[in-house]
């Protein structure tokens, strides 16, 4: 197992250079001129060359990539680099773009767990429900909702919420602050309706896929309640895929908090990263997105070790076979909602 | 037996090869009816977005009119075009420019119709060739290919993007760019893995015995063989595609106003939400009824090409 882990964050290293390496080219070829815009239009040509030799913009291509790892030597735009947490200050706001990206995170991280909080809570039930009567009216309506959920722009459900509980009812507000609850409430469950759908229809498929299984019907044979059945002897095993496939939505509520955000105004990382773009911020752009990538493997290589721990045929598989168990889950995942 | 097979010719034998498959899968795909009528839901968008021109003229719907803004749904205005001043009934309203609400939905339901399929069709191609090479030849160009596929799933889609758009500028070639680019990875996945599963398996070592090429062995034999999962998957993604590309234009990092876009118009109903609440669901419910769509084709197609499934 320890050899297993070892190896996997042995992996990532390459992987997360090679996101740093993508999302810098990105931004190398993006048509925007940032000593200019420090200097604004009428600068003369000799201060603008100065600018562009103190931010390190007239080094060659692989030079300007190796000091966003490893930090770049300057009076004013100086930093240690990706590889020691720092970028230097946003152009735009002069702040720190570490400190504002991990400011901002944790708000992002409350919305995403409030998100990943609700569909498990909703969504379980319904796909336990549905996969005890399969094919029956109950069933059919939670899958076309499901495949609504699913097929809903998250910026429209945002919207349409908006103007039914924000300015019909006046139940919330229409923006949202992460110290005030309530105000939590509409963009969770914005971010919750996509993960919400997927969860309903893994579990389904999940738990009709262990309903099938012989131990199930010996269960029944022994004159056990169809209940008990459910609780004790179906639902644990089917659980494991829902908690792993529970696990990958997190990490994806992080990226997909960005739409959120910005129609709650709500001051979290990917409001940043848009408004970064928008004011073609550079650094922040860089750090926000290597931040997000980052976060995001590491959920995925926790949920892939913890699946592990909670499923031990994993355990075995992972000592023998190269490929795990997880692989198969994501396939079933894939068969389901094609993501 | 060979007389016999020759009385026919070869293309005539193909079609009706194909004939009988088509019908043995239509009658699969017609029993779940929730996918034959999206079926007919997404022809029916298609004609629309193909009549777009002819419906509503493009400069009509693209060219202010203040007099006529936020008309109710049904609602008259007189509209002045080219020099010309007219009547004109504004079926699903008007937009705070004036402009026809119906006509620009229906104008963005092409570019929806053309985002979907053209992004599909580049990353399809593009990933299925770098996925399919990966998988058959293995060896060192397998271990790029599935590194990079690896770096860029690394990335959430939608900020994978995001970046791209910001980098590239805003314009409908680079949201087509930045959409295939997003759908590459996932292809090249998924056909490296069904290659790999495939290519060790009996029947294929018996076509290479018989001095099959390569070639023919991936195009009659592999491809054959997973093609069912990629049309499902390419379904499924049209969907999703749709879904992206109005996210973007709803950040304005895809198509710009005034283009006809259902994310742009939606950006732009945004702040008249508490006046003109239709402004907000024309464009919002053609973006759901379309992925739902796709995503109930998906799922009939599931059911309809899975053999396992066949008796």
């Amino acid at each position: 197992m320890l050899k297993y882990i070892t190896k996997r964050i042995l992996m990532l290293v390459p992987v997360l250079l090679g996101v740093t390496f993508i999302v810098f080219s990105l931004m190398y070829v993006t048509p925007s001129d940032p000593a200019q815009m420090m200097l604004g239009a009428n600068a003369s040509p000799a201060a603008y060359t100065q600018m562009r030799a103190d931010m390190g913009l007239n080094q060659p291509f692989f030079m300007q990539y190796l000091h966003f790892l490893f930090g770049f030597k300057s009076a004013v735009f100086g930093y240690k680099g990706l590889l020691f947490g720092d970028l230097g200050r946003s152009y735009v706001t002069n702040r720190n773009v570490f400190e504002l990206i991990l400011s901002s995170f944790p708000n992002t991280v409350y919305l995403a767990l409030g998100a990943l909080l609700l569909s498990i809570v909703v969504g379980v039930p319904i796909g336990i429900l549905s996969a005890t009567k399969p094919y029956s009216v109950v069933d059919m309506v939670f899958t076309v909702f499901a495949l609504l959920g699913a097929s809903m722009p998250v910026f429209w459900i945002a919207m349409v919420l908006i103007y039914t509980f924000a300015n019909q009812f006046r139940i919330f507000p229409a923006m949202a602050n992460p110290r005030d609850i309530w105000s939590l409430v509409l963009p969770i469950i914005t971010l919750a309706m996509y993960s919400m759908a997927i969860i309903m229809r893994m579990t389904r498929s999940s738990m009709l896929e262990v309903m099938r299984q012989d131990y199930i019907r010996t269960a029944r044979v022994k004159g056990m309640p169809e209940a008990v059945v459910i609780r004790k002897h179906a639902l644990p095993n089917a659980l494991i895929p829902i908690l792993t496939v529970a696990g990958l939505q997190f990490g994806a509520l992080l990226g997909g908090a960005v739409l959120t955000e910005k129609i709650f105004s709500y001051p979290g990382l990917g409001s940043i990263m848009v408004d970064a773009i928008y004011q073609k911020d550079t650094p922040q752009i860089l750090g926000s997105v290597c931040f997000v990538a980052i976060v995001f493997t590491l959920v995925n290589l926790l949920v892939d070790i913890l699946y592990g721990i909670i499923d031990p045929r994993v355990k075995v598989s992972m000592q023998k076979a190269r490929k795990p168990l997880l692989e198969d889950t994501k396939h079933a995942f894939a068969r389901i909602f094609g993501k | 037996m060979r007389s016999h097979e020759s009385s026919e010719s070869k293309t005539t034998r193909a079609l009706r090869r194909f004939g009988r498959n088509a019908r043995q899968f239509w009658r699969r795909f017609s029993r779940n009816k929730l996918a034959v009528a999206s079926l007919g839901l997404v022809l029916a968008f298609a004609l629309v977005a193909v009549l777009a021109d002819v419906l509503y003229s493009y400069d009509f719907v693209t060219s202010n009119s203040p007099e006529n803004a936020f008309l109710k749904p049904g609602a008259m205005g007189s509209v002045t075009f080219h020099n010309l001043t007219f009547d004109h009934r504004f079926l699903l309203g008007s937009d705070n420019y004036g402009r026809d609400i119906l006509g620009r939905a229906i104008h963005g339901a092409r570019l929806s119709m053309v985002i979907g399929f053209v992004s599909v069709a580049i990353g399809l191609a593009v990933g299925g060739i770098l996925g399919l090479l990966a998988g058959y030849k293995g060896g060192w160009f397998d271990t790029i290919i599935m590194r990079i596929a690896d770096v860029l799933l690394a990335v959430p889609t939608i900020l994978l993007s995001i970046a791209i758009v910001a980098a590239l500028g805003n314009s409908f070639f680079n949201l087509l760019v930045a959409i295939s680019a997003s759908l590459i990875p996932g292809y090249i996945r998924i056909v490296q893995a069904s290659i790999i599963q495939v290519k060790n398996q009996e029947y294929i070592e018996a076509a290479r015995c018989i001095g099959a090429s390569d070639l023919r062995i991936v195009f009659k034999h592999v491809l054959a063989n997973i093609s069912g999962p990629l049309i499902v998957q390419s379904t499924l993604n049209v969907g999703a595609s749709i879904l992206w590309a109005s996210a973007l234009s709803f950040l304005g990092l895809g198509v710009l106003p005034p283009t006809p876009e259902w994310g742009g118009m939606l950006s732009e109903a945004r702040e008249f939400i508490q006046y003109a609440p239709y402004t907000l669901f024309v464009p919002g419910i053609a973006i759901v009824l379309i992925v739902l769509a796709y995503n109930l084709i998906g799922d009939g197609l599931r059911d309809a090409l899975d053999p396992k499934l066949k008796q």
